[in-house]
């Protein structure tokens, strides 16, 4: 993946000049580039499939308003991904603030739009059983992200979900790569326990 | 101690983040502490299990939605949003608004004013013209002046009560000006009336006093006979018939000593006859403008003994 962008760093480049000076279709091709990733970021973060595609429509929607503020002092990208996390940042607030009656409790279970993951190729040479297998403990795995804070979820979908360098990933979230190890290192603890209790042994 | 700073190291040392020297404090603990090196594996494992969640495809519309609010523009919002939400545009709407207010209130004002001078006005006099009157009814042959509304009369056809002394002039007596008795107008300017040289007794204190002035446009509508009659009794009874004759409504009557007053309303064509008629009982002293009159006319009478008129 990192590759490829690499790749086309040129190509981003080209897109975003005719975007400044208002091609729209210009624009849709990177929507069409960065949705996949864009939405994924958006979802690991919320949990949510209807709400990571809301937030990932008002990422792209504020990119495009905000395109013309690109200087390039980063990569394309990495400016589209920064919005996109903080838009999910702040629908997470929202969302918190919309369930903060209902406590959320790790025994609860989790809902993290299962019905759409059926729809996704599974890799072949697994059998039915070691599917499901994954598909739980993918779900697990998300309902622990899901009880992180939003600062710990950030770092932890983008380093271990995204592979996103530490620079990479300081740039974004505009904050120290020392306190992007921290957070990482707290989130990661959170998780390991999260599981732990959730799962068993690891 | 040292197993919480080799924890905090671990997450680094698996992503190969540690300087050598780090790095091999980490290993040499790790060989001798089981703790850490379960903890190791844990957080192994669950960086593992986190990286290998699966990539979800977005909804096949998202490029389309997109697109399209892109396409819309950023003046998409509302119109009551508009006019609500920035405040650089929130205090326009509001100071016109509030000027809008001020000028309807103005306007409305302006338009209830005369009414509302003379709704007010009267309570006030009333209660200045009370004691007033009270003192100047007790001092004999004095003018008497008050001002009076005929919003305040308790009935439409107020009452009103008229005492002629017999040492009272009579002739001026009849400088009396008939009063607007049967106005449907509620709100009549008041004017100051002088009874001159007559005591004006009110016969009760809830019936406020006839208003003794009377404008042209009243006059038009309401007439007042006075009957010169040798007795006053007989006099109204003949009245009420030749009224009654005539087809004509005795609304209400009033007695006093010397003096009766009748309010009728009759067919303004019948006031003449009504005159004739009453000729034959005594004197009569007709108030002009009788050929003006429509419709139901509201008539006073006051019969009055003889006496009083001749001197």
């Amino acid at each position: 993946m990192k590759e490829k962008e690499q790749l086309n760093i040129d190509a981003d480049d080209e897109a975003v000049l005719c975007c400044q000076k208002g091609d729209i279709e210009a624009f849709e091709q990177i929507v069409n580039k960065y949705q996949k990733r864009m939405f994924n970021i958006s979802y690991r973060m919320l949990g949510d499939y209807d709400e990571a595609s809301e937030a990932v429509q008002d990422a792209f929607v504020s990119a495009y308003r905000g395109i013309k503020g690109f200087k390039g002092k980063s990569r394309f990208s990495t400016w589209l991904y920064a919005i996109v996390v903080n838009v999910s940042k702040n629908r997470l607030k929202q969302i918190k603030a919309r369930l903060s009656r209902e406590q959320f409790s790790l025994d609860d279970p989790v809902d993290t739009g299962d019905g759409q993951i059926k729809r996704e190729p599974v890799s072949s040479g697994l059998s039915a059983l070691e599917r499901l297998e994954k598909r739980e403990l993918g779900l697990k795995v998300q309902g622990c992200i899901n009880s992180l804070e939003g600062e710990f979820r950030e770092v932890i979908v983008l380093r271990d979900m995204q592979g996103f360098s530490y620079e990479e990933i300081s740039a974004m979230l505009k904050i120290a790569e020392g306190t992007v190890k921290s957070r990482l290192y707290r989130a990661r603890e959170s998780v390991r326990n999260c599981l732990k209790r959730v799962i068993g042994d690891l | 101690m040292k197993c919480k700073s080799i924890l905090e190291k671990l997450s680094a040392y698996i992503e190969d983040q540690l300087s050598s020297e780090e790095k091999n404090q980490v290993q040499e603990h790790i060989k001798s502490c089981d703790k850490c090196a379960l903890s190791l594996g844990e957080l192994k494992k669950t960086i593992e299990y986190t990286k290998g969640l699966e990539e979800l495809e977005p909804p096949p519309w998202l490029t389309q939605k997109v697109m399209a609010r892109v396409r819309e523009g950023p003046v998409q919002k509302g119109i009551l949003r508009k006019l609500f939400y920035p405040l650089h545009i929130k205090v326009p709407v509001e100071v016109i608004a509030t000027l809008a207010i001020a000028v309807t209130a103005f306007y409305v004002f302006k338009a209830v004013q005369p009414e509302m001078k003379q709704a007010h006005a009267p309570s006030e006099q009333a209660a200045v013209s009370e004691p007033e009157r009270d003192k100047l009814s007790a001092v004999k042959d004095k003018s008497l002046a008050y001002k009076k509304d005929r919003a305040r009369a308790p009935e439409p056809a107020g009452i009103r009560g008229f005492e002629k002394k017999a040492d009272i002039a009579p002739g001026k007596a009849e400088t009396e000006k008939p009063p607007a008795a049967f106005s449907e107008k509620m709100a009549v300017p008041h004017e100051p009336y002088r009874a001159l040289d007559m005591r004006v007794k009110k016969e009760s204190r809830v019936l406020a006093p006839e208003k003794k002035y009377v404008l042209i446009e009243d006059i038009k509508e309401h007439v007042v006979l006075t009957l010169y009659a040798d007795d006053t009794e007989k006099g109204l009874r003949k009245t009420k018939e030749i009224i009654s004759e005539l087809g004509g409504k005795v609304i209400k009557t009033e007695s006093l000593k010397n003096k009766n007053t009748l309010f009728t309303e009759i067919y303004s064509k019948k006031v003449a006859e009504l005159i004739e008629k009453l000729r034959l009982v005594g004197e009569v002293k007709a108030v002009d403008a009788l050929n003006s009159l429509k419709g139901n006319a509201m008539i006073r009478i006051e019969i009055v003994e003889k006496s009083i008129q001749l001197p």
